[in-house]
């Protein structure tokens, strides 16, 4: 009869265990998720809190966008499966648009809204002074940020209507959005402006100029310092604000309302803020800068003003971009359009150059194109001389990695980076810049230039001075040529030499659009044939003029009725 | 990993406290008829000659097992197919749990899809889970429960069919030993076939020069060097499909043996099964070994107790190179992109080559730069890697009769402990290869090393390929079932519960039910029944966290009306109906991968960095706003009949089934605007509604000694959406594109007509006017004109329309059994039509220029082959987008008649004791005959091992 009481004993144990398990109410509670946090978590936690901010921060590129240089006059790809072959050559269209970062853009605009709702309500930190500094910087840096995405999103769709109207994007400041009350209408170009400057002084009068101790006491040291490299600051909010006013005031978006005038003294102030005293032969190799520990050159005064973070180990740009013989993938191919619009040493274009010899093309020319650009005989940081002519690798189409124009691109890259199969991989620090003193310079020349012509002053600085200067910093030996031009002359100069100090950066296929160039939108790409010195078509341009702007996604039409710009599907 | 050795120590030690139990109590106790959850339902006699098996056997009045319970055929309101594991094995041996029903079931609709509402549930012993560790060999019985009042106690997994499988266990006073024993020879029945390397490089030259190129990339000198073969070293030409590197022909053995048997108290049975599986490589195999022990005791305790306990281990272990994927690797290597090996003698600065390693002490590993991991270095210099997955599963269950409280009252449950993992180990070499130079006067050349050999002894487990996940899941139940004269009534109350955990995943899931069903049935011809199922999810908003499922049937057995009975024609007439109300929370999507949040979900992002790398945070991002799911839901109706006819020879049954998926879990993407950036949010909207009409068709025959089996399944299944979350098409040119109540598995594309020709250009290259513009850059000759199908002028997206279905709707397929004294021969042959597919595949679109051509490029159009409907366009270095989409150009067909298996089965007899010692013997074909429109297209496996018929020989050894 015992074993007949544990026998029943063991029997019902199970039942009783398994009824007590259904039982247990909170048997169903969600719990213990890790890494999943709801708004109540986040906001009571601040180091959590400004992580919604640095989230707008990481959706932002750390690699130059090359796209947008295949897509205009001053490079091809040789990757010929990729999708802005087809944008350059005819195919752009709404719906297949590879430029677009649309929904990107949105996204960090989204982390940045709900941060900026709730910033005032997070504990920065128990002591009040602190707790004050740190909201109004991450503040400032919020509105900062908030304008770069404006001014993003204002360059990728800003246009007209069918019926002529100037629209920019629909403009979002708040996170509290469901799908109906997210199909905003496009705002006026005007009005986007206008929320980008507002943005922009916002975030002036809460951030400094640069991130710098100087002057600050502990506090401030802790909570708005030198430690915040990298995070968007005050200086770089005018140069946006410039920049922005610069495209708005050309021609293609004039009647926003902006003037040239107000840009030049946008552009004005940064280069009376940032003087000339630094102003370095260095400047022109700005993506070299960290090649040493002592990083001195960001700091203040100098030609970068915001850029990402150092990374101390990289090679992916010389992989993707070194010529095959350096065990590159020679994605980029400069065209032959851009080595032309490098003078000679002394100034001149080639067009006058007395120096240009044609059968040694690349002798006694702007010392820009060797720092730029890889050619026929270019030598290597490390001394090798690249042979495009009758290489194994290099020359075009001996591999598929070779270049389809004759010249491989050599800025942003470190000549220090060695590729296998040799000794062994080096990788060296690389950043990628966002904003940087030449481009206000450059702002200031186009602007003043048209405004009050050579040797008008605004702000105390005229367009001729500000183009020798870069001109000279670049190593060109005179002046003469700049000193003898009239205002039509120089304004194309401008852009000449905007197209190189600028080039790769991603800015080439905007400026073509904002100054409505159809004409040079639609120039072919050219090569040069090495055994010839004869220059070759490598790939045509087929854009229609509608597409001076840019075209909102056809998706988005299709959710509501969103105004698309003229022209586009 | 701690976890895994607690259960499995856990159920060690229940199996051992239940054994020792069970020796304790050793007084002779009474086999008690407990009505259990497992019947014995063959009521057949297995002994002597084997009788033809055809699941038409199954009598009506023969206990069935259903959900939670058990009754005997003629009580089923529902529509149930009955599978005896033991005879399907013996008929058509192959060892896949899904053999047993693809074909052999109306409303199998191929792999373990049922009327067509996607894989089935399996459910083993009571307990839901996968099939992949078991096999045919261990199963008893299979019911296949495809409408709503069978299946609908199984909860909100059982939204689709589902598939339940009883195992075998031991048999009181039988003792008994099987050895099953396998070997098949296998054969690759298609490899991708791609151009040599010479008429590569002319392809390649031809696609340059249609891209407008005047000069040649590769010249004919070395072209026609490549073609005579005069130096593979020099003039590579590398065949990765060839008798080289694969192999046509491979094997796999199979031995599988189990013991069982036992007395009135215990019954137990134990099986080893052990497959061996090589892979096609010539030069260095991978190879699969499965090893699998599966063991159950059932003890009776006492008049009143019975328990019993199962453990299944299972381990796979896959070893070779480490190659990553070998098909994928051979069919983007360039046929001339460098030689595979250079022969030491021809290297002329070998001297100065630093610890160089040679293949077979003759050659060196050729390679580029481009080219560093080269096949032969992979397969060989490379490491090895093994995979391996091990399962552990423990079942205990036990069955109280409680008929001392009341007459056919009883109580069941049981409780599963499951541990699976997987992980990899790689011995991770590196290599060097070495590329040649130019060649000096003896025709020597020097080579260049590129990369580093490297060889390591160190292990390495990969933890990120690694999966470990556990579960327990357990399920109790109280069963009534009981006669009043003419009235029976069963009845089953349940409750049951489940556990799951796996590495990575932030919340686990857990799960809870319970509920019941009751049946009665008045004068054996009447049937009602209903169910009713509550059920708790954590997906769904919290005033939602529980959710009812109910279902009702009815039946009617009008052959027991009197004005049928004894009516020599019809046998067996049953009319029958169900319809069911479920509910289920099976999205996985967005929010819902693995965790469940209300409102707003911020989640861990990327780490971000700043002041140059000193101060790192973590950034968080913001992953949905406004999250409030609810249950989502389906409502289906069964109507079917089953009839027996002419002596019982010839059954027929037919069922017609609507069900309705409504309320689903959609991602609102197309939908919401981009003003949200990536947040998408979700919500229950779409809906569709599946349509199936199942017929089978049975018929027993005895002519002579012969005797004659055959069994007929047709399948038919539709599919329409009724709501979806698509873009508003309003506009003249897009309204067609609307999917609403249109085919849910509808393919949407364009309409090629033709290739453009010389005569639709203008001269200076632009299209006439005439002809509407596409929109994906330029065309050329050469390229596919596609219909304006909206007649706008343009041609572009706006221009698709349905031009085919995703799959085959249409199946049947017949089952042939014929017995001549001890021969049996099986058929079963299978057709199915409805469906295309798209040639899409790198075989087929050669994008870039560094796509390698298949013999499918030979067909192009060329200038000198300028036909408007050549079977392949214009080729070209770049994307191709006006031609690599989706088209009827690029469509073939699916339908396609196959013979699946025919096996042919001798039963060895031996006179003086034919139960002591039994033999069968057999051989079998698998998957030997394909007839097909696109036969070629449907053969063809790539970036996969190949597809392949199986020859088999085997025997099964009864003692």
């Amino acid at each position: 009869m015992e074993i007949f009481k544990i026998n029943y004993y063991i029997g019902f144990l199970f039942l009783t265990i398994l009824l007590l398990l259904t039982g247990c109410s909170d048997f169903l509670e969600p719990y213990e998720v890790t890494g999943k946090y709801d708004a109540q978590i986040v906001w009571n936690n601040p180091e959590m809190a400004e992580g919604v901010l640095l989230k707008a921060y990481d959706i932002l590129p750390t690699n130059y966008l090359m796209p947008s240089e295949f897509g205009a006059d001053d490079a091809v790809t040789n990757n010929l499966t990729h999708t802005i072959i087809n944008v350059a050559t005819g195919g752009w269209s709404s719906r297949n648009n590879p430029l677009s970062n649309y929904t990107t853009w949105y996204s960090a605009l989204i982390q940045v809204n709900i941060f900026l709702e709730n910033v005032d309500q997070v504990k920065w930190s128990s002591s009040e002074i602190k707790k004050n500094l740190f909201r109004d910087r991450l503040k400032g840096e919020a509105y900062g940020l908030r304008a770069y995405l404006g001014y993003l999103l204002l360059q990728e769709v800003g246009g007209k209507s069918e019926t002529g109207e100037l629209l920019g994007y629909p403009i979002v400041t708040s996170s509290t959005l469901d799908t109906e009350s997210a199909k905003l209408p496009r705002n006026t170009y005007a009005d986007c402006v206008a929320q980008i400057f507002d943005d922009c002084n916002k975030a002036n009068e809460l951030l400094p100029l640069r991130w710098t101790d100087e002057g600050l006491n502990s506090e401030e040291k802790e909570t708005k310092g030198a430690r915040y490299h990298n995070r968007i600051n005050g200086i770089t909010t005018k140069l946006i604000k410039a920049r922005v006013a610069l495209t708005a005031a050309s021609d293609a978006f004039k009647e926003s309302g902006i003037t040239m005038q107000e840009t030049a003294e946008l552009a004005a102030e940064i280069i009376a803020l940032n003087g000339f005293d630094k102003m370095d032969a260095k400047d022109v190799q700005f993506y070299l800068q960290a090649r040493t520990s002592n990083l001195s050159y960001f700091d203040d005064n100098s030609e970068v003003f915001w850029y990402s973070t150092i990374v101390p180990q990289k090679n992916a740009w010389e992989s993707d971009y070194y010529p095959p013989s350096l065990n590159g993938k020679g994605l980029v191919s400069p065209s032959q359009n851009l080595v032309d619009a490098f003078g000679d040493k002394t100034g001149n274009p080639m067009s006058v150059s007395t120096l240009y010899d044609p059968a040694n093309p690349y002798q006694n020319r702007d010392p820009r194109l060797d720092k730029y650009i890889f050619h026929n005989n270019s030598k290597t940081d490390k001394n090798i001389i690249l042979n495009l002519k009758n290489g194994d690798k290099d020359p075009v189409g001996k591999t598929i990695y070779s270049t389809r124009t004759g010249y491989y691109m050599r800025k942003l890259l470190d000549g220090n980076v060695v590729l296998p199969p040799t000794t062994g991989v080096v990788s060296t620090p690389h950043y990628y810049v966002y904003a940087r003193f030449t481009e206000a310079l450059l702002i200031f020349a186009e602007a003043a230039n048209q405004v009050v012509g050579p040797d008008g002053s605004i702000g105390g600085f005229t367009a001729r001075d500000i183009i020798n200067r870069i001109r000279t910093r670049a190593g060109i030996t005179s002046t003469n040529y700049v000193d003898g031009l009239d205002a039509t002359d120089l304004a194309s100069l401008i852009r000449n030499e905007r197209r190189i100090e600028l080039c790769f950066e991603g800015f080439r296929f905007w400026d073509l659009r904002r100054w409505s160039d159809l004409t040079t939108m639609n120039e072919t790409v050219r090569g040069l044939d090495l055994q010839t010195l004869t220059s070759f078509d490598v790939e045509q341009r087929n854009y229609e003029p509608y597409m001076i702007y840019g075209p909102i996604p056809y998706s988005e039409t299709l959710k509501y009725n969103i105004i698309q710009n003229r022209g586009w599907d | 990993m701690k976890l895994n050795f607690k259960i499995i120590l856990s159920a060690l030690f229940i199996l051992g406290i239940s054994t020792c139990l069970m020796a304790q109590n050793s007084e002779k106790t009474e086999p008690v008829s407990v009505q259990g959850i497992e019947v014995d339902h063959t009521g057949q006699s297995t002994k002597g000659v084997t009788k033809l098996y055809l699941d038409a056997d199954t009598a009506e009045d023969v206990m069935v097992n259903l959900p939670y319970l058990a009754k005997e055929k003629y009580r089923v309101v529902g529509d149930v197919d009955f599978i005896d594991g033991s005879k399907e094995y013996n008929r058509d041996s192959r060892t896949m749990l899904n053999s047993a029903i693809v074909g052999k079931v109306a409303g199998s609709l191929g792999g373990l899809n049922i009327n067509g509402l996607g894989n089935a549930l399996i459910v083993i012993d009571g307990i839901p889970m996968g099939s992949e560790n078991l096999t045919l060999q261990d199963v008893d019985q299979i019911v296949v429960l495809k409408d709503a009042i069978s299946r609908l106690l199984y909860g909100m997994e059982a939204d689709v069919p589902v598939i339940m499988i009883t195992t075998k266990k031991g048999k009181a006073n039988e003792k008994k030993l099987q050895l099953f024993a396998e070997h098949g020879v296998k054969q690759a029945i298609s490899y991708p076939k791609f151009l040599d390397a010479a008429s590569y490089m002319e392809t390649y030259n031809m696609a340059n020069r249609n891209d407008g190129a005047n000069v040649d990339f590769y010249s004919q000198e070395l072209i026609q060097n490549t073609r005579d073969g005069i130096d593979p070293v020099l003039y590579p030409d590398n065949d990765y499909y060839s008798s080289k590197y694969v192999k046509n022909l491979t094997n796999y053995t199979n031995v599988y043996g189990t013991v069982s048997g036992g007395n009135d108290k215990t019954q137990y049975m134990l099986s080893l099964d052990w497959t061996n599986t090589p892979g096609w490589n010539q030069i260095q195999n991978t190879v699969n070994n499965k090893l699998r022990v599966r063991g159950r005791v059932d003890f009776t305790i006492n008049n009143w107790l019975k328990m019993n306990s199962q453990v299944l281990a299972s381990y796979n272990i896959s070893k070779g190179p480490r190659i990553g994927n070998y098909w994928t690797k051979a069919n983007s290597l360039l046929p001339n992109a460098f030689p595979e090996l250079i022969p030491i003698s021809r290297i002329s600065n070998l001297e100065t080559l630093p610890n160089y390693s040679t293949v077979n002490e003759a050659f060196l590993l050729g390679g580029t730069s481009i080219y560093q991991n080269t096949m032969h270095g992979d397969l060989l210099r490379n490491g090895s890697q093994s995979l391996m997955q091990r399962y552990v599963q423990s079942l205990i269950g036990y069955h109280v009769d409680l008929k001392r409280i009341t007459t056919g009252l009883s109580a069941h449950g049981a409780v599963s402990f499951d541990f699976y993992n997987v992980f990899q180990q790689m011995i991770n070499n590196t290599y060097s290869v070495y590329e040649p130079g130019s060649v000096n006067v003896d025709n020597n050349f020097p080579v260049t090393q590129i990369g580093v050999d490297k060889v390591t002894t160190k292990q390495t487990i990969n933890n990120n390929a690694g999966v470990v996940n556990q579960s327990v899941k357990w399920n109790y139940t109280l069963n009534y079932d009981r006669t009043f004269d003419e009235h029976r009534i069963s009845a089953v109350g349940l409750g049951y519960g489940s556990y799951y955990n796996e590495n990575d995943l932030v919340q686990a899931p857990r799960k809870l039910a319970f509920g019941g069903q009751a049946s009665y049935m008045l004068s054996d011809k009447y049937i009602i029944e209903g169910a009713l199922l509550g059920q708790s999810s954590m997906k769904v908003k919290p005033s939602k966290r529980y959710g009812f499922s109910k279902s009702t049937g009815a039946a009617w057995i009008i052959s027991e009306e009197d004005f049928l009975n004894g009516n020599s024609l019809i046998n067996y007439l049953k009319l029958r109906a169900s319809y069911g109300q479920f509910v289920s929370d099976p999205f996985t999507n967005g929010p819902y991968l693995g965790y469940f949040l209300n409102e707003d979900i911020f989640a861990n992002s990327y780490i971000f960095t700043y002041n140059n790398g000193l101060i790192s945070n973590r950034s968080i991002k913001l992953e949905n706003i406004d999250n409030h799911i609810d249950w989502e839901r389906r409502n289906e109706l069964s109507v079917g009949m089953d009839m027996s006819t002419f002596n019982n020879q010839l059954k027929f049954n037919i069922t017609f089934t609507n069900s309705y998926s409504f309320d689903n879990v959609t991602n609102m993407g197309a939908i919401k605007p981009n003003t949200l950036g990536a947040i998408i949010p979700f919500s229950n909207y779409n809906a569709t509604n599946y349509q199936t009409l199942n017929i089978g068709l049975k018929l027993n025959k005895k002519l002579g000694d012969f005797h004659l089996g055959l069994g007929a399944y047709y399948t038919l299944s539709v599919a329409k959406i009724k709501k979806i979350a698509e873009t508003q098409y309003v506009e003249p040119e897009n309204k067609h594109l609307s999917k609403v109540n249109k085919d849910a598995r509808a393919m949407w594309g364009l309409i090629a007509e033709r290739l453009f020709l010389d005569t639709d250009f203008a001269t200076d290259g632009t299209l006439n006017d005439d002809i509407p513009t596409p929109t994906w850059g330029d065309v050329k000759p050469g390229d596919i004109k596609y219909l304006d199908y909206n007649k706008d002028g343009v041609i572009n997206d706006d221009d698709q329309t349905i031009i085919g279905r995703n799959s085959n709707n249409n199946f049947l397929s017949f089952n042939i059994g014929l017995i001549y004294k001890q021969w049996e021969l099986f058929l079963l042959p299978i057709m199915s039509w409805g469906g295309q597919d798209y040639k899409n595949s790198e075989y087929y679109w050669f994008k870039g220029n560094e796509a390698k051509y298949s013999i499918e490029a030979l067909h192009s159009y060329s200038p000198e082959n300028p036909d408007a409907y050549s079977v392949y366009p214009r080729l070209s270095l770049g994307s191709s987008s006006n031609n690599y989409r989706n088209s009827t150009f690029w469509l073939y067909e699916r339908a396609q008649f196959g013979i699946e298996s025919t096996q042919l089965s001798y039963q060895l007899l031996f006179k003086d004791n034919p139960d002591a010692f039994r033999m069968k013997l057999y051989c079998r074909g698998t998957n030997i005959l394909m007839l097909a429109k696109d036969r070629e297209v449907l053969e063809l496996n790539f970036g996969s091992a190949p597809q392949s018929r199986i020859f088999s020989i085997g025997a099964i050894v009864t003692f």
